[in-house]
């Protein structure tokens, strides 16, 4: 049976961290934006069934490898936290390393994935279907690539505030800072994990 | 308060950060996503398309589940900081419900100006 803290299911907040504190309110931010989006992109795809069709341009392979990138990444930087908190430097850095470097995959998937796409004539607007008259398909692409991008700038960030930390981890600071940036890291990995199936699966 | 740790005198750790909470078997959540994730693709090709997409998204849950609360430590915080979470999702229920009849409800022969 797993231990509790003992705090567990207390309303006292006197003894949460400060720094987790601030991250969990970010996090609660963070969900009302991109819970709106996925919400309103719920209920345009309840609206447009022909939305399928453009999904099917989508590559569930690149998806699918993205998920298991941003996965694993979610773990290596636990492993970093766990390590920080053993004071083990070097392993932080090894592991935060392999965190950042799983985001840089991301973004090179995401990257390759986009220019496929652009090729295709999807954009943010798609002209070519819109003088078609296919307004609600390069509706999907607007959600597609704003749903995408914002959550792609937010895998961008967070890389940076990783690196930023590890300078400072280097020197032998703030190493409780490690499972801040890692709540942060993991927030990101709970977007994807619904924009994936919503984007690649639900065809 | 702060703890200096014993093997690098350099570093400082706070002590709320540092004995705030324990660690899960992170291996085993890591393999327990893993094998949602196959599952989700697999459900996708097998099943018809309402049905598959009810059970990718119940996996959906069942791993945003296990990532808050065991990466995110969520099951170690106080039972306020469920509530704030509780709250978000409230939030956005009331927001989906409420935005809802003005995306459905218009006729499907509307056109956009060009």
């Amino acid at each position: 049976m797993e231990a509790t803290h003992p705090q567990h299911l207390s309303l006292n907040i006197k003894k949460v961290p400060q720094g987790r504190m601030g991250l969990w309110v970010l996090i609660a931010g963070e969900l009302v934006i991109f819970g709106g989006l996925i919400a309103c992109y719920l209920e345009y795809r309840l609206r447009y069934p022909q939305w399928k069709e453009m999904a099917a341009h989508t590559s569930t392979f690149i998806g699918a490898l993205n998920t298991v990138v941003l996965l694993c990444s979610s773990y290596t930087i636990v492993r970093a936290h766990e390590a920080a908190q053993k004071g083990n430097i070097s392993k932080v850095l090894i592991w935060m390393s392999c965190t950042i470097a799983g985001g840089f995959m991301f973004l090179i998937d995401k990257g390759i994935e986009y220019y496929r796409e652009i090729n295709e004539g999807f954009t943010f607007t798609s002209p070519a279907l819109q003088q078609a008259g296919d307004h609600v398909g390069s509706l999907f692409w607007s959600f597609y690539y704003i749903m995408t991008g914002l959550h792609g700038t937010h895998v961008l960030v967070g890389m940076i505030v990783m690196f930023i930390i590890m300078m400072q981890v280097r020197k032998g600071k703030n190493l409780h800072r490690v499972e801040l940036a890692g709540m942060y890291w993991h927030m990101v990995d709970l977007i994807w994990i619904f924009l994936f199936p919503l984007l690649y699966i639900a065809k | 308060m702060e703890t200096i740790n014993q093997n690098n005198d350099n570093i400082v750790f706070p002590d709320a950060a540092h004995e705030y909470h324990g660690h899960p078997n992170y291996g085993r959540v890591l393999f327990t996503l893993l094998a949602l994730l196959s599952l989700s693709l697999v459900i996708g090709y097998i099943f018809s398309p309402a049905l598959a997409i009810t059970f990718i998204f119940a996996t959906a849950v069942w791993k945003t589940a296990l990532v808050m609360r065991n990466f995110m430590h969520l099951k170690y915080e106080p039972l306020f900081l469920f509530i704030v979470i509780a709250a978000v999702l409230l939030i956005l229920f009331a927001f989906f419900m409420g935005v809802y009849p003005d995306i459905t409800a218009v006729p499907r022969d509307v056109t956009l100006p060009h």
